[in-house]
């Protein structure tokens, strides 16, 4: 590289030496503009500067205006390499070449090359002046920010604008006395009032343009937004220079800017929190708008003498100002000096802070390098932010302060947020891949954001569309998802071995990557029963506690749902009420775990012992105080035995038809006679008779035991309502209560219950009647229990008079055949 | 990688300027320095007699005078050590090199070239950078180049011109090591040291506050 660059320069003494080479040296080194080389482009724009400044005019003007044409085609190939000094030396050489190609191609108006060129000019020129606003070709940040950045080339940019204001602009009419006292220079002053009006490439559209370049440079000194000093005083340095040759389209529009410019009614960035640094920019800004107004009074420039006076008084306004801010010392923050009550108006009604679509900081969407911070970091690298160490940070606090600020954070903040770091993780996975051996730390990272590349197509993914599973997308996720931990697995062994002495190959893993394949979550893991048992208390735990509540939280969460008006609420529960949980927590117990019921098939009991814990869990619960949750009980009982009935009701009548279907062939003879509407009665019948609600009985029977030791001679009412309010009775069932007739302090609420379920449930009035002489047939003998046998005989008188006559008539014969032995021989033979 | 030029700018180019022309000097700057008054001037006997030099008259040639004038009273106001640390800096007192003026002429072309330019006092500045506007009127089409003026308000004595002089250091090394870096990075993620020369100025002014700061970049 070194003997390249001796053997360019060498090249480069003997063009200057001597001009006749000088064209072949320029064609014979041009193909290293196209070598990727930034030395070597450097090299080459560094000799073109030099050759153009031509500052010993080494070199005739002819010759640079014959090359200028063809240095058109590299300058549009270099301006394109995002790097700082390429950029900016393509710039200047262009500001210093840009008269030359003018004058090239006023002078040869039919040349093919003239037409290509200046083709190629304005392409040129258009990629130089897009870039006027924003960070080229640095990375951008955000539009505010980006004003202030890539100064130098802006510097140039600004240059390059003169020349092409000062070309494209007219030159100003020449006083014909002055002819004489023409000098070199002006006789120099390369316009398009040169060009003739038949000119087939350069015509009037030019000093349209022109002008237009003019207005960008004084609007862009009127933003709202305050401009940084090097722009400020470039661009107020440069207009002096546009001043001289084109005095005419800048003089009043300088005047003005010089006369009302105010720093402190210019808006500072939204990102800028150095308060210090906006006031030394005001500062900076308002001495150099000084020193030009001072520059312009005293070359005389200002000939209207109202304007003089005017600009005078700006001037001692602007000195006032300057040692007011310095007496109160530059730190002051209450230094800034504003002696314009209308200003002072205006500053509180306007924010100080420009407003912007943008949102963060670092808009950015390619990461500087590969490190996370660069990936996600959206804020200023300055910010103090960033010199909290988070990771001092106990995990739960953390997650609790993620969880805030994701609740807090408007939801387009954060997609806007959310795009810009995908977009990032795209370039960086469209990277080139390889990575030369001093790279290894970030191939190894670029793998990782490889191999992470379909959570960023699965973010996608699921932003466009919305994503529904039939069962073989369920199988073949799984199948992937095996897959997939398989792969990882291994990834890690590979890991794990770099640290070793054995290098690992990871293209073998880096082929198995294909980006085009999309990510999709795994298919929850299956619970084991332990997990599902340990899951399942956690929620019967939590709706036990809400029971628990006192019924003023049950208000609030019941506003709050009334409030929520979103589909789930409708469906799940209308109004949160103090009993909701009970609904919940039964219909998990009845119907929620229903589905996994079917397992009992297979010999598998688990998924019912589960619906059991919730069972238990409510019957403990009512357990412990059984004279205040009887309606749970009740409520809990009623969903039971409703469901269970429907469900056993579906398999009764599934079984029907599966056993009509497949019966032998004998019976199926045998139906084949029967009418469809005896069959539809039968298969009524069967549904009456086979329907069996076995869970129900069995923890109704729990209920009414538990209930029954505890009862009291008060609880009569309670215990009547359970009866009540019990969807199905059966014999056993009732058969409970005969405890409660036998006992001789209790005994009244068992027979006040009986009486109840005669009188008012006539499906159980038989078996209470049963009941009733069984007792009787008990206590008969039994002198002691007078008042229970009084009870038994009333209800039996009362509902059972014929019964309790022949009753009566049998034991009344038995006693007779007990005190006369002697007659059981008569009667028995 | 290029070095930053570094150039110095006071009235008399003999108390602040030169403190600041020592200083860089003595790190390993490339430095001149300039006077932007009409005339050297030095105190003498009295208030109202000052001892009026042209500039270029040679520091030694002061030197000599002021020994032969009084030593004791050059000695004890600290004017004669003052010249003589001038004299082994450089050998005359220069005139800011104004556009238009005759004698300057060569000097225009052949040596002013400079990158960063440290003003001492608030006059100073503006004069300065009147001249490069003036410059830039009056040759338009040669002033291609970028200059960055800055101004630390020094006051004219020698105790604040030492304090001056090691401030306008610590600019220069801020300066300087920002320019080094961004010779050496240049590509979309570097960070061009025009880009931070507001950053480092807050930050110096931050340090400085008794030394008020101006800045602009001008074209010459």
């Amino acid at each position: 590289m070194a003997s390249n660059l001796d053997n360019l320069d060498k090249a480069k003494q003997m063009a200057f030496e001597n001009n006749q080479i000088y064209p072949e040296v320029f064609k014979t080194i041009l193909p290293i503009v196209y070598d990727n080389d930034l030395l070597l482009q450097k090299w080459w724009l560094n000799f073109l500067i030099e050759s153009y400044r031509n500052e010993h005019k080494k070199l005739p003007l002819e010759l640079l205006k014959n090359l200028s044409i063809q240095i058109i085609d590299p300058l549009l190939h270099l301006i394109k390499i995002k790097d700082v000094m390429i950029v900016q030396k393509t710039i200047n050489l262009l500001t210093l070449a840009f008269e030359s190609i003018f004058t090239f191609v006023l002078e040869n108006p039919s040349s093919m090359e003239s037409v290509i060129g200046w083709n190629k000019l304005s392409q040129l020129k258009q990629e130089i002046l897009k870039n006027f606003n924003n960070s080229y070709p640095l990375l951008p940040l955000n539009k505010q920010t980006d004003y202030s950045r890539s100064i130098g080339c802006k510097l140039q940019t600004i240059q390059f604008i003169a020349v092409v204001v000062k070309v494209q602009l007219p030159s100003p009419p020449r006083d014909p006395r002055m002819r004489r006292n023409i000098n070199n220079n002006d006789e120099k002053d390369i316009s398009i009032s040169s060009v003739p009006t038949t000119h087939p490439i350069l015509n009037k559209n030019l000093e349209a343009e022109g002008q237009g370049l003019l207005d960008l440079l004084f609007n862009h000194l009127n933003d709202e937004l305050i401009v940084t000093t090097p722009l400020f005083t470039a661009i107020e340095t440069i207009l002096i220079k546009i001043f001289k040759k084109r005095p005419n389209h800048v003089y009043n529009k300088l005047a003005n800017l010089i006369l009302t410019y105010e720093s402190n009614l210019k808006k500072k960035s939204k990102f800028e929190y150095d308060d210090l640094k906006i006031r030394l920019i005001k500062r900076f800004n308002d001495r150099f708008n000084k020193i030009l107004i001072s520059f312009m009074l005293n070359k005389n420039f200002i000939k209207d003498t109202t304007l003089k006076a005017r600009l005078s008084k700006k001037f001692s306004y602007v000195m006032m100002k300057n040692d007011e801010q310095k007496k109160r010392g530059i730190l002051n923050e209450s230094s800034d000096f504003d002696l314009n009550e209308n200003n002072k108006r205006r500053r509180k009604n306007d924010s100080d802070i420009s407003q912007s679509d943008d949102i963060f900081y670092n808009s950015s969407t390619i990461a500087k390098d590969y490190s996370y911070a660069s990936l996600y970091s959206l804020i200023n690298p300055n910010d103090k932010v960033n010199q909290i160490d988070l990771s001092n940070i106990p995990p739960g606090i953390l997650t609790n302060m993620v969880l805030i600020a994701l609740k807090k954070i408007d939801r387009q903040t954060l997609a806007e947020g959310l795009n810009i770091i995908s977009e990032r993780y795209k370039e960086i996975i469209s990277r080139p891949r390889n990575f030369n051996n001093s790279n290894n730390n970030n191939n190894n990272i670029n793998n990782q954001f490889r191999r992470n590349n379909g959570m960023l197509n699965d973010f996608n993914n699921s932003n466009n569309r919305n994503v529904s599973f039939s069962e073989d997308d369920l199988t073949k996720i799984k199948q992937d998802e095996i897959k997939r931990e398989e792969a990882k697995i291994a990834a890690e062994d590979d890991d794990y071995d770099d640290d070793g002495d054995q290098p690992i190959d990871r293209a073998e893993l880096e082929d198995s990557y294909n980006p085009e394949s999309s990510f999709q979550l795994p298919p929850p893991k299956i619970l084991t029963y332990e997990e599902k048992k340990q899951y399942l208390k956690g929620i019967i735990n939590h709706y036990l506690k809400l029971a628990n509540e006192s019924e003023n939280m049950a208000k609030v969460a019941s506003e709050k749902f009334k409030n929520d008006n979103s589909e789930l609420s409708k469906v799940a529960i209308q109004n949160w009420n103090k009993d909701s949980w009970l609904v919940l927590l039964t219909r998990l117990a009845t119907r929620g775990l229903l589905e996994e019921e079917k397992k009992e098939i297979n010999g598998d009991r688990e998924d019912e012992n589960l619906s059991d814990l919730i069972r238990n869990a409510i019957f403990h619960y009512f357990a412990d105080d059984i004279r205040g949750r009887v309606d749970i009980v009740i409520e809990w009982l009623n969903e039971e035995w409703f469901s269970e009935y429907i469900k056993n009701e579906k398999k009764a009548i599934d079984l029907k038809e599966n056993t009509d279907g497949s019966q032998p062939e004998t019976i199926k003879q045998e139906n084949e006679d029967t009418s469809s509407a005896e069959r539809a009665l039968l298969s009524l019948h069967a549904k009456g008779s086979i329907v069996t609600t076995p869970n129900y009985i069995l923890w109704t029977s729990k209920v009414l035991d538990s209930m029954l030791l505890f009862l009291e001679s008060n609880d009569r009412k309670i215990f009547i309502r359970l009866l009540s309010d019990l969807p199905y009775l059966n014999k056993d069932l009732v058969w409970k209560i005969k405890s409660l007739c036998l006992d001789p302090i209790r005994f009244k609420i068992g027979f006040q219950s009986i009486q109840f379920l005669i009188m008012y449930r006539p499906p159980v009035k038989e078996t209470c009647i049963d009941l009733l002489k069984e007792l009787y047939e008990e206590t008969s003998e039994q002198t002691e229990l007078e008042d229970l046998k009084n009870e038994i005989i009333a209800l039996l008188k009362k509902f059972c008079p014929e019964e309790l006559g022949i009753k009566i008539s049998f034991i009344i014969f038995n006693k007779f055949l007990l005190d006369n032995p002697a007659l059981i021989g008569k009667f028995t033979s | 990688m290029s070095e930053l030029k570094f150039c110095t700018v006071c009235a008399s180019n003999q108390n602040r300027s030169m403190q600041a022309h020592k200083v860089l000097k003595d790190a390993g700057y490339k430095v001149e320095s300039f006077g932007t008054g009409s005339a050297v001037r030095l105190p003498g006997p009295s208030i109202d007699r000052p001892n009026v030099y042209q500039f270029g008259t040679p520091y030694e040639k002061i030197y000599q005078e002021l020994i032969s004038q009084n030593p004791k009273l050059y000695s004890s106001n600290g004017v004669l050590q003052m010249v003589d640390r001038n004299r082994k800096i450089k050998t005359a007192p220069e005139r800011w090199p104004y556009y238009g003026v005759p004698e300057n002429e060569a000097y225009n072309r052949e040596h002013f070239k400079f990158d960063i330019v440290f003003t001492c006092e608030e006059r100073c500045f503006d004069a300065v950078v009147e001249d490069l506007l003036s410059r830039n009127y009056n040759n338009p089409d040669t002033t291609n180049n970028i200059i960055h003026v800055i101004n630390i308000d020094i006051k004219d004595d020698h105790d604040n011109a030492q304090i001056g002089g090691a401030g306008i250091l610590e600019l220069a090394n801020a300066i300087n090591d920002k320019y080094a870096k961004s010779c050496k990075i240049t590509d979309q993620f570097s960070k061009p040291f025009e880009d931070s020369m507001i950053d480092v100025l807050t930050e110096w002014q931050k340090g400085h506050p008794n030394l008020p700061s101006l800045y602009s970049v001008c074209y010459y």
